[in-house]
């Protein structure tokens, strides 16, 4: 079953991709068509295909990091102010660099697209240290959720005032907010792609030890494993990876929360497939939501963040309702 | 092999600890007390409701922080690596809600991993301690199904089964009759009965008297500290054991047999 999962996936990610090259807002153009400009395929399709894909494969691993740590299925990776920190580092990088930063994110520049990631990750850990500080740890989990919920309204109105502050930045500031795959370059390409590489095999390796820690925290430790390395490592990959996404994307809902679950409804599995699946998962919801915001109102184009919102809440309902009616747990 | 002989090293107590003391907050929980239990015996620990019988055995097995020194076997638990650690000493906890979406067989595996290197993975030898596990706690039947969908009697067997698949020559059971049905009860307690002639030393928090008194030897604590540590076929001890529960309960004997009773 996990390999059939795993072929699938695979073979959705191929298709999809490959509807991503043809995709564009002039409408559909095979690829062998003589009619497609080499340009907009390499500068613009491709990278923006292969990005959606890498920021979704890494919401979906930071997801099930997320769960496997809070030993909670509801648990989102933004739930513990991490997307709200990480936007805050984005907006003060921003607000720094004013008007020529904001040109100069546009202009897909290395420098300010490593700083904003750079950023957006110290924004994510500082958020997430900040909300573990505040709940006293991991060990009460509505007093983590609250501190969370705190945390993030909390960043989120500080970075609300750094847009009314600097004007300038306030239009970028927006298109992070919504979420948009529109604006993925190689750089940010390359970015999500080493991170999401080696988050993945870091993860992976220490994939039986979530397992361990889902039997509970004492018995981890009875079984010698060292857990406050092991939530440092896996807080750490957490922040990363949403710095690295919100830096890239802005703030896409939902899929970190709806690939674990996806992968789950469909088989039991341990972490070490659980974290592989989710990213696929996550690498094929995101391109999927990515085409169809391309396509629902070409030429314009819908911000891939609301659609993953709305489908994304829909999905939790359908999940809820399904729970309120004594179903089986996905 | 799940019962294989265990040889302890020569006159050294499985466990031992000096000043053991636990506290939360400003309120002491345990101790301070001083403990020796030899090596290749099956220690009871009673006493009343919030004695301190579970947070000993969690002391005991290093899982909460407190004062003093722990000994395994003579070795100070502190200087051990925790990998090492996880191999010596096999502790079954409280319930704890989770791992619902893991298969019985993984969770068993979970035993093997202080035997395992992250990059080493299953090897034959963990495979089949954990179908020894399985066998021996009554679980195979199951192992292909998620824990979630395991009744609360089948899941402590599952939970027995991950504490057998450690292998280690100590195993600390918080309760681990829970939710089982007698005949269960009495084929686990025959299992701890072979674990312990094969050299392994159990220590077993049980509410139930009855099964306590088989084992060899009984610790009765009284407020986080020790009232008596005596043979479980001692007549002091059934005095104590009387006695801390304010004689409400009478042990009458049958045979040989001592029988717990409420007083009327």
């Amino acid at each position: 079953m996990t390999g059939r999962l795993l072929a699938g996936l695979g073979v959705l990610t191929v298709l999809l991709g490959l509807l991503g090259l043809c995709l564009g807002s002039t409408g559909w153009i095979w690829l062998w068509h003589e009619g497609t400009d080499p340009v907009i395929l390499w500068e613009l399709r491709m990278p923006r295909t292969a990005g959606a894909w890498l920021a979704g494969g890494l919401l979906g691993l930071v997801g099930a990091i997320a769960q496997g740590l809070f030993r909670n299925p509801l648990a989102d990776p933004y739930l513990l102010g991490s997307a709200s920190g990480a936007s805050l580092g984005v907006a003060a990088v921003l607000a720094v660099g004013g008007t020529a930063g904001a040109e100069a994110m546009a202009a897909g520049s290395w420098l300010l697209r490593l700083g904003l990631t750079g950023a957006a990750f110290l924004g994510a850990i500082a958020a997430v240290l900040l909300t573990l500080v505040l709940a006293q740890g991991l060990a009460h989990t509505l007093r983590l959720l609250l501190a969370g919920v705190i945390v993030g309204v909390v960043l989120g109105a500080v970075t609300s005032l750094l847009g009314l502050a600097v004007p300038a930045i306030a239009p970028a500031l927006q298109a992070f907010m919504v979420g948009s795959t529109g604006l993925l370059g190689w750089t940010s390409v390359t970015l999500l792609a080493l991170v999401l590489s080696s988050g993945l095999t870091v993860a992976i390796l220490l994939g039986p030890w979530l397992d361990a820690l889902s039997l509970g925290e004492e018995t981890a430790t009875s079984l010698g494993l060292p857990v406050t390395l092991l939530r440092s490592v896996m807080l750490a990959i957490l922040a990363l990876g949403t710095g690295t996404v919100v830096a890239q994307a802005g703030l896409i809902a939902f899929v970190g929360l709806a690939a674990p679950h996806a992968v789950r409804a469909a088989t039991r599995l341990t972490h070490r497939p659980l974290l592989l699946a989710s990213s696929l998962m996550g690498g094929v919801l995101l391109l999927g939501a990515d085409l169809l915001s391309r396509w629902l109102l070409a030429p314009q184009e819908l911000p891939v963040g609301i659609l993953t919102a709305c489908l994304g809440g829909g999905y939790l309902l359908w999940w809820m309702q399904r729970q309120g009616q004594g179903g089986q747990v996905a | 092999m799940t019962t294989a002989p265990f040889l302890a090293p020569e006159g050294m107590p499985a466990l031992s600890a000096r000043g053991l003391d636990v506290g939360a907050g400003h309120r002491r929980l345990l101790g301070p007390l001083d403990l020796e239990l030899a090596s290749g015996t099956w220690t009871s620990l009673v006493g009343p409701n919030g004695a301190g019988k579970s947070t000993l055995l969690r002391a005991l097995a290093g899982v909460i922080p407190h004062e003093g020194e722990v000994l395994w076997h003579g070795m100070a638990r502190s200087g051990m690596p925790p990998r090492a650690r996880g191999r010596h000493l096999a502790w079954l906890g409280h319930e704890m809600p989770g791992a619902e979406d893991l298969l019985v067989e993984d969770v068993v595996m979970l035993g093997r991993l202080p035997h395992q290197d992250l990059l080493s993975g299953i090897r034959p030898r963990d495979r089949e301690a954990v179908n020894q596990a399985l066998e021996a706690a009554g679980a195979s039947y199951w192992r292909k199904r998620a824990m979630g969908t395991l009744s609360a009697g089948e899941r402590q067997r599952v939970r027995l089964a991950r504490v057998l698949a450690v292998n280690a020559p100590v195993l600390l059971l918080d309760e681990p009759l829970a939710n089982l049905d007698p005949p269960h009860q009495a084929d686990v307690l025959a299992l701890i009965r072979r674990l312990v002639d094969a050299g392994r030393t159990v220590v077993t928090v049980l509410h139930e008297l009855q099964p306590a008194l088989s084992a060899d030897r009984m610790l009765i604590l009284e407020c986080g500290g020790i009232r008596h540590h005596g043979a479980c076929s001692d007549l002091r001890t059934h005095r104590e054991l009387e006695g801390v529960f304010l004689d409400r309960i009478a042990i009458h004997h049958i045979g040989d047999i001592p029988i717990p009773m409420p007083r009327t």
